[in-house]
């Protein structure tokens, strides 16, 4: 019982990571119809960002305030970069087919990834946390580390300020309703690229948070954290269903949970092959994923 | 009809994918009229409006308010007062019916509530809906008051009528003479007895092109309107 408690509250803070990154991915494709790959980079350079804080804070006079800074500045980076990315490399692109966008995105990563191993080479750097962090909490008989509830209560801070600005915001209303229909949206005479910068940037605000939890937990950097991360986000988006914010939830719970238990039941790497699977078999099944089409960024 | 037109069209070609949809249309709606675009199905009438609203790829001359349009993007187009109603209503299904025309708002235009509640009453009762769940005649109400909601020189309407019960469509046609008394209005009509009640000039198009421009009367020659509409040999009419 207690290591399926452990179990499943890891599952849920890896969930929660697919979850940070998926969301972004998520409203882009639903909106812009971009599948960006350069939201894994984001991730990346955002745990670097984050591990530069702590291991600039030192060890002496830890609070845990630092944490938090690290997780706000990761944010604002991967917020920047990706406002930047839209505004420079996708813009000018947009009325183009789909792929050139596509393949923009896929080469900043290469380009991202590449220049972080050319400054900090290859290998890992440890990330130094506050200690409170690294210990657990007893729970239903199980000692559940620290990290696994900064993050799933993270990625729930998250989906509820997205459901907000999209539900309470002009913004969020127009993102909405371009998810369902964007030429309506423009003869209306909204100018829908503004909305395009904004998703765009909250994308890689949600990956910069994505990439300073992630540091904090795997303990560690290295300029390929974000592949992994991308990887299992692409899965989650289409187990959920493509421009699905509920959808995105929902799989990255399924995908995290599935992953972890079958990693420890059936074997290690187990897990990875049973997620990749069940993407391959929604694919045949459920094509447009768990929410579809009619349940878009609800 | 001595006023300048509101829109002018010369020699507009517009594509979707292969297909050469729009191969040189040219007409021009009238201020203050009711401009009705007929054609059979398939012929490019939705293209044109969409095409006059940078929808769709397009060349050719568009003049709205006596200024080139054809090189400007679609919400610049629609910001400079024209209202679009699409030919399947295209509200945004998951959004309520109060999201929907707040979504219609533009910021340089007074924004009639009172004139929309008035036609479409139900509409505020219904305010916090989901548009998706209402009726087809709801949702072209709907439909309607997003284009009303703003003070525009030109409305495009696009088969208002079209799949509406014989009831809804006396109701649509009692809105549209409602909207012809405070805009322009270009509208794709299939239905002869609603273009006939709310034609001014006329334009009937075919395979891409306008084959016939001029005023009303034009409807009242039926044999030739079956014609033009391909109704006489196929054994039907409206």
């Amino acid at each position: 019982m207690d290591s399926a408690l452990l179990l499943g509250f890891t599952g849920l803070s890896v969930g929660a990571l697919y979850f940070l990154l998926a969301s972004g991915l998520s409203l882009v494709f639903g909106l812009m119809h971009v599948l960006s790959f350069a939201h894994g980079a984001y991730l990346s350079v955002c745990a670097y960002a984050a591990w530069a804080i702590l291991d600039a804070w030192g060890t002496e006079g830890r609070t845990g305030w630092e944490l938090v800074i690290a997780c706000v500045l990761a944010t604002v980076v991967g917020g920047v970069i990706a406002f930047l990315t839209e505004l420079l490399l996708l813009r000018p692109l947009y009325g183009r087919d789909s792929l050139d966008q596509l393949l923009v995105t896929l080469g900043l990563g290469f380009v991202i990834v590449a220049t972080l191993r050319g400054i900090w080479g290859p290998e890992e750097r440890q990330v130094s946390l506050p200690e409170w962090v690294k210990e657990t909490t007893a729970l239903g008989g199980a000692n559940i580390p620290n990290d696994r509830f900064i993050i799933i209560g993270a990625a729930i801070l998250v989906f509820v300020l997205l459901q907000l600005i999209l539900r309470k915001t002009r913004h969020g209303t127009i993102v909405r309703a371009g998810v369902e229909n964007r030429d309506m949206v423009r003869a209306l005479g909204i100018d829908v690229r503004h909305s395009f910068t904004l998703v765009f940037t909250l994308g890689g605000m949600a990956a910069g948070l994505a990439g300073a939890l992630g540091a904090m937990y795997l303990r560690a950097v290295q300029p390929g954290i974000g592949d992994h991360f991308i990887l299992f986000a692409f899965i989650v988006l289409i187990v959920g269903g493509l421009g699905s914010l509920s959808g995105a939830l929902v799989a990255a719970v399924i995908v995290g949970l599935v992953q972890q238990f079958a990693n420890f039941y059936i074997g290690s790497g187990a897990g990875d092959v049973i997620t990749v699977a069940l993407m391959a078999v929604m694919l045949l099944v459920r094509p447009q994923g768990l929410f579809g089409r009619t349940e878009r960024v609800a | 009809m001595t006023a300048a037109p509101v829109l002018e069209l010369v020699d507009v070609q517009a594509s979707i994918g292969v297909s050469h949809i729009l191969q040189g249309v040219s007409f021009t709606a009238p201020a203050n009229a009711v401009t009705v675009v007929l054609g059979r199905n398939g012929v490019g009438k939705t293209t044109t409006l969409r095409a006059i609203l940078g929808l769709v790829q397009r060349s050719g001359s568009i003049r709205l308010l006596g200024e080139q349009i054809e090189q400007v993007e679609t919400s610049k187009i629609v910001r400079r007062g024209v209202a679009y109603v699409p030919e399947d209503r295209d509200v945004f299904r998951r959004l309520s019916v109060q999201e929907n025309l707040m979504l219609a708002e533009r910021k340089n235009s007074e924004h009639r509530y009172e004139l929309v509640y008035e036609l479409f009453g139900e509409l505020k009762a219904r305010a916090k809906q989901a548009a998706g769940s209402m009726s087809g005649g709801q949702q072209q109400m709907l439909s309607l008051a997003r284009g009303l909601l703003n003070e525009n020189a030109l409305m495009l309407i696009d088969e208002p009528t079209k799949g509406l019960a014989p009831r809804v469509v006396g109701d649509v046609v009692n809105v549209l003479e409602k909207a012809r008394e405070i805009s322009t209005i270009v509208m794709v009509e299939q239905n002869l007895a609603v273009a006939r009640r709310l034609a001014d000039h006329v334009v009937v198009m075919s395979e891409g092109r306008v084959v016939v421009e001029g005023e009303r009367d034009l409807l009242d020659d039926d044999h030739r309107m079956r014609q033009l509409l391909g109704l006489e040999a196929e054994g039907k009419g409206h």
